[in-house]
């Protein structure tokens, strides 16, 4: 069985790299990209099992309009998006949801959650 | 200032001296005038003298005149008596009509004067205190509204913009921890993920790297707590606390707090007794889980901290209201640290071997919580026997 391959966009490659080392330890693929233009095209190119996207980064395309864009790629529904911020406000998570995401995690806050819950979200993937 | 407060109760006062003057000497001159009546009656005796005086005459016409003049005199005195009784009556009557006049009209002046000063004094100061009892229970406040233009008005506009000031400053305070925590996060994260890949690529390490990683491990661990404590914290501040409240059994979100904390109590070989799944009925109550969950592991791990050897926690229905105790035999909390346990930031004794790990936050996140849900939590001694009881009261809604 092929391992699932995570698929991480922020604007900070040193938290691609530290996020990626932790997912590959736990048994994970995982590639990383800085923006959202950027994530776009790999994800295209090679469908990745799971998506850990930042929302605040700079450019044209933001981390939100990029979940909503996914949506219109038939290949990529179903695609499970995890957004990972260090943003707190209550409604930032309010409107991830609404955008699709399935969930939001606080950088340095809820870093284990997050792993947890990608555990839990690619394990039922198999079943 | 037009009419300055002082100016104000002078004048109202002043018109209440004045009115009683102003009694005092009309009923004067109503006395006086039935005082001048009687006085004429005796002027009337002084003719007399001096018109016998006067004549010379016989002895019996002397007794004649004497007579006839006194007849005269009787009479003279008789109407002057009566016309002066006369006098005096209506005199008095008028008196009377006038004082009664008077102290109706002084105290149509006065329920004036006091209607006035309750206006133009008391309400203002009323006004005034319970803006500023509101501002102390940090209820929100609305700004004074005086408008009498004198030296209330001055102070209820100093009072709003002191509000507005501290409102203000308030939010700058919440921005500021808005935007520090907002900035730590990232690299936290970064340090945490980066020390742990660090430790796994050294498999041997060698006594100064196993210390130096343990190190910056536990701090950024450290760094972490605090940031998610933070997070939590700002919730509770903002007012932005949303619970999700659910009807579910409290036993539920108790007992997995307990078993997730289970295997830190064996570590420390403390005993960790929590009810059963078979042992009591189910007491639902409309809460949010998760963050129940939190309250309790909050609690039961500072247990599992102090505790000497057990560790309690016990759920008890009651009338109107679920308890949550959660009991330790640890050293207990000292008295002079009960009331100032649960504020932010507030870390009390600690024990000599524990890192000190904590944030001091924890307790006041639990409280934030429980209050949320209309609860209260309380630590108390446990009369006598060694250790800490923290109780959660939640009410039931019937």
């Amino acid at each position: 069985m092929a391992k699932k391959r995570i698929l991480i966009i922020d604007d900070e490659q040193d938290l691609i790299d530290v996020l990626k080392g932790r997912l590959e330890e736990a048994g994970y693929e995982a590639d990383g990209e800085t923006t959202p233009v950027k994530g776009q095209w790999s994800t295209t190119r090679n469908r990745p099992d799971l998506i850990v996207l930042d929302i605040n980064m700079p450019g044209w395309l933001s981390g939100l309009d990029f979940i909503v864009s996914l949506a219109h790629i038939p290949t990529l529904t179903g695609l499970p998006i995890l957004i990972y911020t260090s943003q707190q406000s209550p409604d930032v998570r309010d409107r991830a949801l609404a955008a699709g995401a399935i969930d939001l995690f606080i950088k340095g806050a809820e870093d284990r959650a997050l792993m947890d819950k990608i555990k839990l979200l690619l394990s039922e993937k198999e079943s | 200032m037009r009419f300055g407060i002082r100016r104000k109760l002078l004048l109202a006062v002043g018109v209440l001296l004045f009115l009683f003057v102003f009694l005092g000497i009309f009923a004067q001159l109503g006395i006086r005038s039935v005082h001048d009546r009687f006085t004429e009656l005796v002027e009337i005796k002084e003719p007399r003298n001096a018109a016998s005086h006067e004549m010379e005459i016989g002895i019996d016409d002397q007794r004649e005149i004497d007579s006839k003049l006194n007849e005269q005199i009787r009479v003279k005195i008789r109407s002057n008596l009566v016309s002066a009784e006369q006098a005096a009556h209506r005199t008095a009557d008028r008196t009377e009509r006038r004082i009664l006049a008077l102290i109706l009209g002084g105290v149509i002046v006065g329920a004036f004067s006091v209607y006035f000063i309750t206006r133009s004094v008391v309400r203002p100061i009323d006004q005034l205190v319970s803006a500023t009892d509101r501002v102390n229970r940090g209820d929100p406040v609305q700004r004074v509204d005086i408008r009498s233009g004198d030296e209330f008005e001055i102070l209820a506009s100093h009072f709003n913009q002191m509000v507005a000031e501290r409102e203000r400053l308030d939010k700058m305070k919440s921005d500021f921890m808005f935007m520090v925590t907002h900035e730590l996060n990232s690299p936290i994260a970064v340090a945490a993920g980066a020390v742990d890949l660090l430790k796994g690529t050294i498999d041997a390490p060698n006594e100064k790297q196993a210390k130096y990683l343990g190190m910056i491990h536990r701090s950024a661990a450290r760094l972490q707590h605090l940031t998610a404590d933070l997070v939590d914290l700002m919730k509770l501040e903002g007012g932005r606390f949303s619970l999700r409240p659910q009807l579910t059994d409290i036993h539920e979100p108790v007992r997995s707090a307990c078993q997730s904390l289970a295997p830190t109590a064996e570590e420390r070989g403390i005993r960790l007794q929590y009810p059963s799944v078979d042992a009591a009925p189910g007491i639902v109550l409309n809460i949010d889980s998760d963050r129940m969950e939190q309250v309790i592991t909050n609690l039961v791990r500072n247990a599992i901290r102090f505790a000497a050897s057990k560790v309690e926690v016990r759920v008890v229905d009651e009338e109107r209201e679920c308890l949550i105790w959660v009991e330790d035999d640890g050293p207990g909390v000292d008295e002079n640290d009960l009331p100032k346990l649960f504020d932010k930031f507030y870390r009390g004794k600690q024990m000599p071997d524990q890192n000190k790990s904590g944030s001091g936050l924890g307790l006041s996140i639990v409280k934030g919580i429980v209050e949320s849900h209309g609860g209260t939590v309380q630590a108390t001694d446990r009369g006598g026997r060694p250790g800490a009881n923290f109780v959660v009261r939640l009410p039931k809604h019937g």
